[in-house]
């Protein structure tokens, strides 16, 4: 008796405790009729660091956009608007910006100036900073040889030429560099703040930020809290009060979490609630400038053959993919920029250009196989789909095996490989066809076509054209931006001729987003979400 | 009692070299590294970033210079985070170490309850259902055990918060659901343990002298029957307070277990080393204070002389 009655008593014990040690949170209840200003938003992760040096992955930049500015910033319509910056201009060859800033303030109450700018970006390129993403500011004159350790900071083509005046000189033209501007990595830090406590990234007390929201705390795995910040120098067009982003790794949690009220945006929707939410009941459709496809490995049989590549890429139904597996309404590729990148016209790439350079055409691809050698599929060696552990891949794998099977009588397998295998795999070309996915790293169709020049380190093909190098060289060096386009317009007709990769669909953004969230930018590509203009109604 | 504890104690650095060593070969051994990504990097970032994490030093340095740092109590900074390993181990272990000890007590509470009903009359409804219960225990995967209690007092009956951590109502579900397995284990145990202890002359002295049954029980039969619980309890408080990740990431509890594979994932060296030792240290810990318990509870047992102690402590057992 005694024995139980002691158990019992502990268990109590240790339960009143925990309710006492535990940080009071409880069922929060949803967004009430007079509409508190403030969004709860899952970021399904925990971000690995918050310093805009050293982060690289868009969890990480989602956070940091909402809490810094760069020189610009994007509007809604992916359009570039002031940042930091009031105005710009560019020299006429293209390769010096002069950046006029503005009188904005740190939310410490310190000035942002240019020399500001000067100290973030060598700090971002210093060798002992180690940043991942110094190749962002390569673009500078003096940069790489700087981050090579060849050189000297004061080498670096960027400088203050007065306190609101900011000069940078690049080493050759490049009309995305405007852009990436607005990117994390190119954002200021406070230099004094940076040089008293070196650690100030690490926890919230000492972070100071010249954006939208200012952090206040940071649960790891749980929860960062930010509030409006005043100091900022739009504050005036900010109306959220309070951005809570929630850190819950498990899609499903938050989708849960979300049915209860306690979630407002999350990023990703469960893949087999997709198609019911799908018709506005919760998931809005966002678009995404990223790419999905299959990768052929041209140094191995039967893929050195471009008949066979073609075939391929012509016998499977990317309809039926998008509808049935996929569900997101996704958009069937049949060119490789995808939908979202500008052009010189303002236009989009791919209103230009089209999206058809080639057909699904079962009867062309049963030619083109025989002719190969393999009719009906006879002899066609044993290849395999390379794709890592991720359930929708494999679904996408299996459907397109099917197909293959089904149209062309060829056979192949799928092999699912973990992550860091799959990347490794890739990168030393340790397969047959591999799936492979691309998001612009600036809005301009070179972050696309600049991948398949010959020997590229995100080639990952084998494939070799000295055409396609010549165009790709020539769109680099040009200061028109129509012949600029017009080169990268004829080296993707190249590229999709000789077809060493099937593109199969363009991304779309899928995302779990209660009615009353308004204003919320969700940008194709780099960042999930930008809460400056957000409000609830 | 000294000298066994002292000797346990050089086992256990002994253990912990071992496993630094084979683990630290494996991880090296393994496709990838802790700044492999899709999208290659130029030579002079992959450079700076090696120097900085003196991945560029030969292998044997890099495992001299861990070992060295690991003597200073630093078990270095994480590849993948910016916080240093020992900041998440501390930051974390509690979480995780609250719910692995509500979780105990509760599989020892329900646990215990369920092989005493279940041993004081064998082969009766009570047993068979008692036995039912521990079977359905540890076959149900806790995922799914997760997921069923989530919808059933989160979504369906609205009772208990979903997910996250703070009050007690955030403890209920990740203690269900993680305490599933080990209240099985515990029943089964103790009703085998109990049986065989019933059967003693003992016992059916006691009850020749007319010793109510709730005094035979707590008098002789329970605390002679436990031996096999407590064995089970060492290394079921060490997995259990080191974090399950499943629990941890369904629940969105801030607890350790995701670090396990997470680090794994991301190949992040020292985060692997450091939780594969703290684990270790932890359950060799654990097993050493179950050694010592034995002697609290039966007092025939002496700590072997020479090595083999468990095999010691059963044959004086006698």
């Amino acid at each position: 008796m005694k024995v139980r009655v002691i158990l019992t008593l502990a268990v109590l014990a240790v339960f009143a405790l925990a309710g006492c040690g535990g940080g009071g949170q409880t069922v929060d209840k949803p967004a009430q009729a007079k509409a508190p200003q403030l969004i709860r938003y899952n970021l399904c992760t925990e971000p690995e660091t918050l310093d805009p040096a050293q982060a690289t992955g868009q969890p990480e930049g989602t956070v940091l956009s909402n809490m810094f500015e760069g020189l610009v910033r994007y509007g809604p319509n992916n359009e570039i608007r002031p940042g930091i910056a009031r105005e710009w201009s560019v020299s006429a060859d293209g390769l010096i910006y002069t950046f006029k800033l503005r009188e904005a303030k740190w939310s410490n109450g310190d000035p942002v100036t240019a020399r500001d700018f000067v100290y973030s970006w060598l700090r971002l390129l210093d060798p002992k900073t180690a940043s991942e993403y110094a190749y962002q500011l390569f673009y500078l004159k003096g940069a790489e040889e700087y981050n090579s350790g060849q050189g000297k900071s004061e080498e670096v083509a960027v400088r203050a030429k007065d306190e609101l005046t900011l000069e940078v000189t690049l080493k050759a033209p490049a009309p995305q560099f405007l852009g990436l501007t607005a990117y994390p990595s190119l954002f200021p830090v406070n230099p004094r703040v940076d040089k008293e406590s070196p650690d100030w990234a690490k926890s919230m007390d000492k972070y100071v930020v010249n954006g939208p929201f200012r952090p206040v705390k940071w649960d790891h795995n749980q929860r960062i809290d930010l509030v409006k910040n005043e100091k900022y120098w739009d504050a005036g067009s900010v109306r959220l009060e309070r951005l809570e982003i929630y850190l819950v790794d498990n899609i499903d949690t938050g989708y849960n979490m979300y049915q209860a009220g306690q979630l407002d945006f999350q990023e990703e929707v469960p893949t087999q609630e997709m198609a019911r939410l799908k018709g506005g009941n919760g998931v809005k459709i966002y678009p995404d400038a990223s790419v999905y496809f299959y990768r052929f490995n041209v140094t191995k049989k039967p893929f050195n053959d471009p008949r066979v590549r073609r075939a391929l890429a012509m016998s499977i139904n990317r309809l039926e993919l998008v509808d049935k597996v996929t569900q997101a309404n996704q958009v069937p590729a049949y060119s490789f920029v995808p939908i979202g990148i500008p052009d010189e016209t303002g236009r989009d790439f791919r209103q230009n250009a089209g999206n058809q350079f080639f057909k699904e055409d079962l009867a062309e691809a049963k030619r083109l196989l025989a002719e190969a050698g393999y009719p009906d599929g006879r002899g066609f060696p044993r290849v395999s789909i390379l794709t890592n552990a991720h359930a929708g891949h494999q679904k996408v794998a299996q459907a397109v095996q099917q197909m293959w099977k089904q149209n062309l009588g060829v056979e192949v397998g799928v092999t699912v490989q973990e992550w860091q295998v799959y990347n490794d795999s890739q990168d030393k070309l340790n397969f047959e066809i591999c799936r492979a996915g691309w998001g612009p790293d600036y809005l301009d169709p070179m972050t696309f076509i600049d991948l398949f020049v010959t020997n590229g380190g995100n080639n990952d093909t084998g494939w070799s054209n000295r055409e396609y190098d010549a165009l790709v060289a020539k769109a680099n060096a040009a200061a028109d931006p129509k012949v600029r386009m017009e080169a990268m317009r004829q080296a993707e007709k190249i590229l999709i001729s000789e077809m060493p990769v099937m593109p199969i669909y363009f991304y779309t953004n899928p995302n779990l987003v209660r009615d009353s969230v308004k204003g919320v930018i969700v940008p194709p590509f780099a960042i999930s979400a930008d809460f400056k203009q957000a409000y609830i109604e | 009692m000294a000298r066994f504890v002292l000797r346990r104690l050089v086992t256990m650095a002994l253990s912990l070299w071992l496993i630094i060593t084979v683990t630290f070969v494996i991880m090296h051994s393994v496709p990838g590294g802790p700044f492999s990504s899709e999208k290659k990097a130029p030579p002079a970032v992959l450079q700076n970033l090696n120097a900085r994490y003196h991945l560029d030093d030969p292998h044997w340095k890099q495992y001299l210079d861990y070992l060295g740092g690991l003597a200073a109590g630093d078990l270095g900074p994480s590849f993948k985070y910016d916080r240093t390993v020992n900041e998440i181990i501390s930051q974390c272990f509690p979480v995780s170490a609250l719910l692995g000890a509500v979780t105990v007590l509760f599989s020892l509470a329900v646990g215990l309850s369920l092989g005493v009903v279940a041993a004081w009359r064998p082969n009766c409804w009570p047993d068979y259902a008692a036995l039912g219960l521990s079977t359905i225990g540890f076959s149900v995967p806790s995922f799914i055990l997760s997921g069923l209690l989530m919808y059933l007092f989160a979504f369906r009956l609205n009772w208990l918060p979903p997910a996250m951590w703070g009050g007690w109502q955030h403890l209920v579900m990740p203690v269900l659901a993680l305490s599933a397995l080990p209240t099985a284990f515990i029943a089964r145990l103790m009703r085998s343990s109990l049986l065989e202890v019933l059967r003693q002359d003992y016992i059916r002295t006691a009850r020749a002298k007319g010793l109510s049954p709730a005094g035979i029980l707590f008098n002789h039969a329970l605390k002679n029957s436990l031996l096999p619980v407590v064995t089970y309890l060492g290394p079921l408080v060490a997995g259990v307070f080191t974090g399950s990740f499943v629990v941890e990431t369904i629940f969105a509890v801030p607890g350790l277990g995701r670090y396990f594979v997470t680090g794994v994932l991301n190949r992040d060296y020292t985060l692997i080393l450091g939780l594969t030792i703290f684990y270790a240290f932890f359950l060799m810990l654990m097993n050493l204070l179950v050694d010592l318990v034995y002697l609290l509870l039966d007092p025939r047992i002496r700590l072997a002389g020479s090595g083999g102690d468990r095999d010691g402590l059963q044959k004086a057992q006698g």
